[in-house]
């Protein structure tokens, strides 16, 4: 694997800045954010809770339109959502009409251009790949949580996206389910690939051990408004574990710089409550 | 290996019942049978005990009235029992009778209803979706209709009876009224309540507005839609019993006016057989046009609860 510096820049964000206008006042979530996502990294954000987090990713993923700065993808800036783009949202967003074929299928309909067969034949691969056999018509609600989060991710990457954003993806899942599911992630990022290169990955927790686990590089994103504060890579080599000394000691690493943001987050917090 | 063990022990639901009744074979299967008959039976008795009571209460009631007072009018105090006679002549009056059949009065409102209903829920339906995808047309449309929903419909018939007169178009244009609000009301709900993550997850797809509209918005506001549309039908059955009543002068057909016949003929078993049938009418249009398609789409879908009925 190439040391990530020397890698290509598929995500570029400069003074990146996001403001809110409510009626009466403003809320600047993001400010002077700088980040640099090589192509097929795995990048990690933590942050703490309001810190902009998923601001960012929207941002990226063309659902909100940036305030200032700059933000591009393969150099070119974002406008709109599109299809060089997965994303995986904590709630899954599934359709409830459609059944787990029915939703991986979406995107390939809408896409269009292929035959009825290909479509298929490429449902059943995603549908494989994220182990759903024989749930093929079950309807989400008939779902597991960490069942649904895998219909989530066949959703968005049986197109062949570029680029993976994941908000908090394994947020509400229980804590077995959810070492399950990284461990699945990592699995399919390692297998998936788009002309020979592995998926970037935007990951966003707050979880550090998931983060760590995850991860080739973690971000820690200060408290609002959000910016990149630290940048810790993480060079174990996979299939990870979640004890080692390595891995111990970048956690407490990544834990360290956060903790600090998490208390001025809190303190930011009180502050806006006695104003008002 | 790691994908077969790693899946979560949820089994989909209608696997699991299958397996069940093959676990308990034949046998058991058929003796299953045998038990839910007179569950059933039981469960309608017990549906049906409360009107029982109140047939033997006012039974006793009446026939005790009619003892103790002899001159009573027996059309304007019927014994129950008597009613259920009356009900075999309204039903069925005979070649030589006068009066048209109940089934015709029936019928004749249901025409209405449905004429109504239809022209009333596709004009909702368009301005609902409108308002629903136009912020600006919301701003200005949704203090109006906001106010117009709480207006019983039946207050707006004056004003129609001095636009289409006294017949049959004033009776129609009440019920498209009747479904008309609630229509437009539930549909633009529905759709600017939708998840915004799931046009997003659209979006990012790639869908067209277009694509947008028919695979997001339209089936996501269907929860809303249904509801909206049980509303009209209640409603408009209802209405449509005061319009024909109000319109009854002219216009001598309807189940509104079979019930304020009754009252000008001075026949009240034929007003309380109108009533029972205005609760059976809404019963049956609500079992043959909402339950079903409520439970091919929402609730298969679980959008709804499946215990909350
Ligand atoms: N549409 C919006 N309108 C106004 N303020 C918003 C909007 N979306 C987010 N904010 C505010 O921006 C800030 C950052 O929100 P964001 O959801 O990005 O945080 P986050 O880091 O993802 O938080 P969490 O960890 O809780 O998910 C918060 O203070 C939030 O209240
Ligand atoms: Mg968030």
């Amino acid at each position: 694997m190439a040391k990530i510096d020397d890698r290509k820049t598929k995500i570029q964000a400069t003074k990146l800045r996001k403001v809110f206008k409510e009626r009466r006042h403003e809320v600047v979530a993001v400010e002077d954010l700088d980040i640099d996502i090589k192509e097929g990294e795995f990048s990690v954000i933590v942050g703490p809770s309001g810190c902009g987090k998923s601001t960012f990713l929207y941002m990226i993923a063309g659902f909100e339109k940036i305030t200032d700065g700059e933000l591009l993808l393969d150099g070119e800036p974002v406008l709109k959502p599109g299809r060089n783009r997965g994303f995986v949202f904590q709630e899954f967003a599934l359709y409830p009409w459609k059944t787990v074929k029915g939703n991986i299928r979406m995107p390939l309909e809408i896409g269009g251009g292929i035959s009825e067969e290909k479509i298929d034949a490429k449902v059943q691969e995603y549908i494989n790949l994220v182990g759903l056999e024989g749930f093929e018509n079950a309807y989400p609600h008939t779902l597991s949580g960490g069942m649904k989060q895998r219909v989530g991710l066949a959703r968005a990457l049986v197109y062949d996206p570029d680029i993976l954003l994941l908000d908090e993806p394994f947020g509400s899942l229980d804590a077995q389910t959810r070492k399950i599911m990284q461990q699945e992630l990592t699995r399919i990022w390692q297998e998936v690939t788009s002309h020979g290169e592995k998926k970037t990955v935007v990951f966003i927790t707050h979880s550090v051990i998931e983060a760590v686990y995850l991860a080739d590089r973690v971000f820690v994103m200060s408290a609002r408004p959000g910016h990149i504060k630290a940048i810790i890579d993480v060079p174990i080599p996979r299939p990870r574990s979640y004890t080692g000394d390595e891995f111990i000691q970048i956690r407490q690493e990544v834990l360290n710089h956060l903790e600090e943001e998490v208390l001025k987050a809190a303190e930011l917090y009180k502050g806006e409550l006695s104003a008002e | 290996m790691k994908k077969d063990s790693n899946i979560e022990n949820t089994v989909e639901p209608s696997k699991e019942v299958i397996k069940d009744t093959s676990a308990n074979g034949n046998g058991s299967r058929l003796l299953d049978g045998l038990n839910s008959a007179p569950k059933y039976f039981l469960n309608v008795g017990k549906t049906l005990l409360p009107f029982l009571v109140i047939f033997i209460f006012f039974e006793v009631l009446l026939v005790i009235l009619h003892a103790t007072i002899p001159d009573l009018s027996h059309n304007l105090y019927p014994i129950p029992h008597n009613i259920i006679v009356y009900t075999w002549k309204a039903f069925f009056p005979g070649k030589d009778s006068a009066a048209n059949s109940v089934f015709i009065q029936v019928g004749w409102s249901f025409v209405r209803v449905l004429l109504g209903f239809v022209i009333g829920t596709l004009s909702g339906l368009i301005i609902g979706i409108l308002m629903g995808l136009s912020k600006w047309l919301h701003r200005l449309l949704n203090p109006i209709f906001s106010l117009a929903i709480s207006i019983p419909t039946l207050a707006w018939v004056p004003i129609l009876l001095i636009i289409f007169g006294l017949n049959t178009k004033t009776i129609i244009v009440t019920i498209v009224l009747s479904c008309f609000f609630p229509i437009v009301y539930s549909t633009t709900n529905g759709i600017r309540s939708i998840d915004r993550k799931l046009i997003w997850a659209a979006r990012i797809m790639g869908a067209s507005n277009l694509e947008i509209f028919f695979d997001v918005l339209l089936p996501g506001s269907l929860v809303s839609v249904i509801t909206g549309l049980r509303l009209a039908i209640g409603y408009s059955w209802r209405a449509i019993v005061g319009a024909e009543m109000l319109v009854a002068l002219t216009d001598n057909i309807g189940i509104g006016y079979y019930i304020v016949g009754g009252q000008i003929a001075n026949q009240i078993p034929q007003v309380i057989i109108g009533i029972f049938l205005i609760a059976l009418g809404g019963l049956l249009l609500d079992a043959t046009l909402m339950r079903p398609l409520e439970l091919v789409t929402i609730r298969r879908w679980g959008m709804i609860e499946k215990s909350k009925q």
